[in-house]
C-alpha cells in the first residue's frame, strides 16, 4: 500500500494522552511523590545505554499510571548534569509549561486538594473560565495540575476561539511584529464578529 | 456607540442577565450564540455587580468590543465611543 492509499484507509487521529515526559535529577524523591503523595502506580521502566543522537548518555525511562491508558513518564540520564534553570520554577513563564491531569467531578478535584495538604503540600485552587484547579509541585519544581472541566465545549466556543486567533493574526500580519495590546485584540474581535454575524461595520 | 459581544456561554451569562435589567442599556441576541450589549454613552459595568471571580473579569471583553476602554480595574470598566471608528 502506497503512503497516500494508507493515510485514506485509516485517518490520523488522536485518542487522548499516552505520556507526558521530563527529565528529573531527583530519582527517589520523584518516585515517592508520584506513588505516595500521588498514589500512582509505577508500571513500567527501561534501564537502557544511550542510543541514537550521538552522546546521548545512559537512562532510566520511567511511567506512572495516571489512568485511562495515560502515563507520566520521567527520564534519569547518568553522568548528566542538572543544567541551570533559565528562571526560577515558581515564574509564571516557567509554569506555562506543564500538564493538567483530569477528574470527572469538583468533588474528586477537592478529594486532591485534601490528598495534597494532608501531605504537608502548599496547594494552589483557581477556578478558570471553563475548568477549576488544584496546583502542586512536584519534587522538580514542576507544576502539577489537577483540573475538572466545569461544561463541555460546543460549537459557539469554537467560532469563537477561531474568530479570537484570527483577530490575533491579523495584528500580526499587518505589523509584522507581536500583538503588544489585549485593546487592539478586543477590537479587532469585535470588528471580526460583526463580519461573521453579516452586519456591515 | 460603545458595544460589546458577548458569548452565551455560563461563565458569561451574569453580564447578559446584569445588562438586561438596566435601562442604559440595549442587549440584542445577534446570532452565533452571541449577545450584543451596547449604549449610547459609556458603557459601564463593576464586577461586584457582575459577581465575576477575576479570570471571568479579566476575559470580559474576550468576545470582542467597539469602542475604547477608557478604564479598566479591579471593579470597574468603562468603554467609550471611538469616534473614528463605524459601530
Amino acid at each position: 500500500m502506497t503512503d497516500q492509499g494508507r493515510d485514506q484507509a485509516v485517518a490520523a487521529t488522536l485518542k487522548g494522552v499516552h505520556h507526558s515526559a521530563r527529565p528529573t535529577w531527583k530519582l527517589k524523591e520523584t518516585v515517592d511523590f508520584y506513588t505516595k503523595v500521588m498514589g500512582l502506580e509505577l508500571i513500567h521502566a527501561i534501564a537502557a545505554r544511550g542510543w541514537g543522537d550521538d552522546g546521548h548518555p545512559d537512562f532510566i525511562h520511567f511511567f506512572f499510571d495516571s489512568g485511562q491508558g495515560s502515563t507520566i513518564a520521567f527520564f534519569y540520564y547518568l553522568n548528566t548534569p542538572q543544567p541551570e534553570p533559565a528562571m526560577a520554577t515558581d515564574h509564571w513563564l516557567y509554569r506555562s509549561v506543564h500538564t493538567a491531569w483530569r477528574v470527572d467531578t469538583r468533588e474528586e478535584l477537592l478529594a486532591w486538594h485534601e490528598r495534597f495538604e494532608a501531605h504537608g503540600l502548599e496547594v494552589m485552587q483557581i477556578r478558570h473560565e471553563l475548568i477549576e484547579s488544584v496546583y502542586v509541585y512536584d519534587p522538580n519544581g514542576y507544576f502539577v495540575e489537577v483540573t475538572w472541566q466545569v461544561r463541555g465545549m460546543g460549537d459557539h466556543d469554537a467560532g469563537d476561539a477561531a474568530l479570537t486567533l484570527a483577530a490575533a493574526i491579523a495584528i500580526e500580519e499587518e505589523t509584522g511584529a507581536r500583538v503588544t495590546s489585549m485593546e487592539d485584540i478586543w477590537r479587532r474581535k469585535g470588528d471580526l464578529v460583526e463580519t461573521h454575524l453579516g452586519k456591515a461595520a | 456607540m460603545a458595544a460589546i459581544f458577548v458569548l452565551d456561554v455560563p461563565e458569561f451569562r451574569n453580564i447578559i442577565d446584569h445588562a438586561q435589567t438596566r435601562d442604559d442599556l440595549r442587549v440584542t441576541p445577534v446570532g452565533r450564540g452571541y449577545y450584543r450589549i451596547e449604549a449610547d454613552g459609556d458603557l459601564r459595568f463593576n464586577r461586584r455587580e457582575l459577581q465575576f471571580n477575576p479570570a471571568i473579569w479579566y476575559s470580559v471583553f474576550s468576545g470582542g468590543l467597539k469602542g475604547r476602554i477608557a478604564e479598566f480595574g479591579r471593579t470597574d470598566v468603562v468603554i467609550t465611543d471611538d469616534p473614528g471608528a463605524a459601530s
